[in-house]
């Protein structure tokens, strides 16, 4: 076929535009930011070699153990909602891809709808729901003769609603996902398997486990990078409290840049840079993980 | 042994499939009732909100919170709408314009670096969000895009999504069908808008729907590029709300309301395609 170089790049370049300055660009300038001091309206004050990133390493100081600890909140969150919303999400989605379900579509159109709202509308609904005075969980541990909790402000409650609220919201995505893939799994493996005598845990495990390893990893991992990235649930259900206990690290570098009377990008940038790289970190041996293991499966079979 | 099987099985299907239908019908009633409730609410004077035992019925309701929300000047609601449509469906429809051609060039052109572009491309989407967010909010003010809605289309059409996933649709559309159009004399614009266009037309369709759904729920981004109340777009709107309304819970979900209604009626009408979209990213890992 004949080359169209002019043509090529012509029609390359109205995204490569957009993709150059808002995708390569600022990679390099979140470097030259986190290595200087920057203005959120003057833009580059000067430079100050590795002061940013000294803080974040200087232990005893009180802007390094904020730091820190919002990157063990971002980690618990992570550790507890991607292991857990993606065991839910099998189930339901096996629950949905059992025959005998009379109501799949409507099933599947309740799980899925909550994906649609934005992060405010979801976080407002359970902070509703889990409100003190009048919130309808604690209208019934009352009405119960039970003591009133606390929700939204004691740990470990306080945490515990961001995850039911993330669940709830973001569930639908990874059922989705995970039911495409069960529908992909071949149901004569499922009879070989009951042929040979396999019960339903063990055809889960032999059968629809590995048949799910693809999209399991993806969503896992897209799973994890969206919990990474977790802000509006902490910013407007708890607003990070108790003290600093659900507050994580998006939340501490939003705070850090824009929310102080003097805001500090470059600080902020450090911080961005240092998570950035720890997350890709843990993406790459998630990736490592899953696809590793499978080169195991593949030389014993 | 046999006798025994023939008798039980029956029996226990039944039984396995009243399971599945009861733990499916909690599962509809979990996922639904907070909207349900949070409608309800939003129906209910303060006094009603608070009392014990609630009604779990839709029973003495009022529309006042929604005539509280609609007066006040600090919550320009109707203008927040205005604002976060014209936002989505700007971005929805000008990140087609920018995916496409790209994707054409990538899946059907020959050229030097055609494929070193395309691994830089692909490269990109393991750069954690995070490490842009800052630099590209400092970019944005330094071109004066801040507080207009130009700050919430533009930035999101350097996305690389899109491209891979309409290049994976159009590398499935016969070649032949274009060679046909080519001996007819046509252009490589008409090619694209007569044949590719027609033939991907799910495709374009679900990558304009996922693009207007992310760009409408969008939270983080609006609220540093936005700050004057008449500029804001509904999700950050809401967020105002709740300051303004802390105790008042039936104000601030007739808010909410009103901020997810359009988001559920587009979902329930173009499930399908919202469905499909994120079926293919789950599939492109495959």
């Amino acid at each position: 076929m004949k080359r169209n170089t002019v043509l090529g790049y012509l029609l390359l370049l109205p995204h490569a535009v957009f993709f150059g300055l808002f995708v390569v660009f600022p990679l390099a300038k979140v470097l030259v930011m986190s290595f200087s001091e920057w203005g959120l309206f003057q833009g580059f004050l000067k430079w100050v070699g590795w002061e940013n990133f000294g803080v974040l390493f200087r232990f005893d100081g009180y802007r390094a153990k904020y730091f820190w600890q919002s990157m063990g909140v971002t980690a618990s969150f992570v550790a507890w909602i991607v292991p857990l919303i993606t065991l839910v999400a099998i189930l339901l989605a096996m629950l949905l891809n059992n025959p005998r379900l009379r109501f799949q579509k409507f099933l599947l159109t309740s799980i899925f709808l909550p994906t649609a709202l934005a992060v405010t509308v979801t976080a407002v609904i359970w902070r509703w729901i889990f409100s003190f005075d009048a919130g309808l969980v604690n209208l019934f541990l009352s009405g119960m003769g039970l003591e009133k909790i606390p929700w939204i402000t004691t740990m470990p409650w306080a945490f515990i609603t961001v995850v039911i609220a993330t669940l709830w919201w973001t569930l639908g995505w990874n059922v989705i996902i995970l039911l495409g893939g069960l529908q992909k799994i071949p149901e004569s493996l499922y009879d070989a398997a009951r042929v040979d005598g396999a019960n339903a845990l063990q055809r889960f495990w032999n059968v629809t486990l590995p048949g799910l390893r693809n999209v399991l990893m993806y969503v896992v991992i897209t799973q994890a990078v969206a919990t990474f990235g977790i802000f509006g649930q902490s910013q407007l259900m708890t607003s990070g409290g108790p003290g600093r206990q659900t507050l994580p690290v998006m939340l501490q570098i939003y705070n850090e840049a824009f929310n102080t009377s003097r805001p500090r990008m470059g600080y902020a940038s450090a911080m961005s840079v240092v998570f950035g790289v720890l997350v890709l970190s843990v993406l790459a041996v998630q990736y490592f993980l899953f696809t590793h293991e499978r080169k195991g499966v593949r030389h014993a079979a | 042994m046999p006798r025994k099987e023939r008798i039980s099985r029956p029996g226990r299907r039944r039984w396995s499939t009243l399971w599945v239908n009861l733990v499916g019908g909690i599962l509809v009633v979990t996922f639904l009732f907070p909207i349900y409730w949070t409608f309800l609410t939003s129906l209910r004077s303060e006094s009603e909100i608070l009392k014990w035992p609630p009604d779990l019925l839709p029973v003495n309701l009022t529309l006042s919170n929604y005539g509280e929300i609609m007066q006040r000047s600090d919550t320009p609601v109707l203008r927040w709408f205005w604002n976060s449509s014209i936002a989505a469906l700007s971005y929805a429809t000008l990140s087609l314009f920018v995916c496409v051609p790209a994707a054409y060039a990538l899946s059907r052109l020959q050229f030097k670096f055609r494929d070193l572009y395309f691994k830089v491309l692909l490269a990109s989407l393991t750069i954690p969000g995070m490490i842009l967010f800052l630099p590209n909010y400092t970019t944005v003010d330094a071109l004066g895009w801040t507080d207009s809605l130009v700050a919430i289309i533009l930035p999101g059409l350097g996305a690389t999504i899109g491209v891979f996933l309409l290049r994976q649709f159009f590398i499935g559309i016969p070649r032949e069908m274009e060679e046909a159009a080519l001996m007819d004399g046509a252009g490589v614009f008409q090619r694209i808008f007569r044949i590719i266009i027609p033939m991907s037309r799910e495709a374009i369709i679900t990558l304009w729907i996922m693009n207007f759904m992310a760009n409408w729920n969008d939270y983080l981004w609006p609220l540093v590029t936005l700050y004057s109340p008449d500029k804001r777009t509904l999700p950050v709107g809401m967020s105002t709300l709740q300051g303004a309304y802390v105790h008042y819970y039936g104000v601030i979900m007739a808010g909410a309301v009103l901020i997810a209604l359009p988001s559920i009626v587009i979902f329930l009408l173009v499930q399908r395609y919202y469905v499909k979209g994120i079926s293919i990213g789950g599939g492109l890992k495959e």
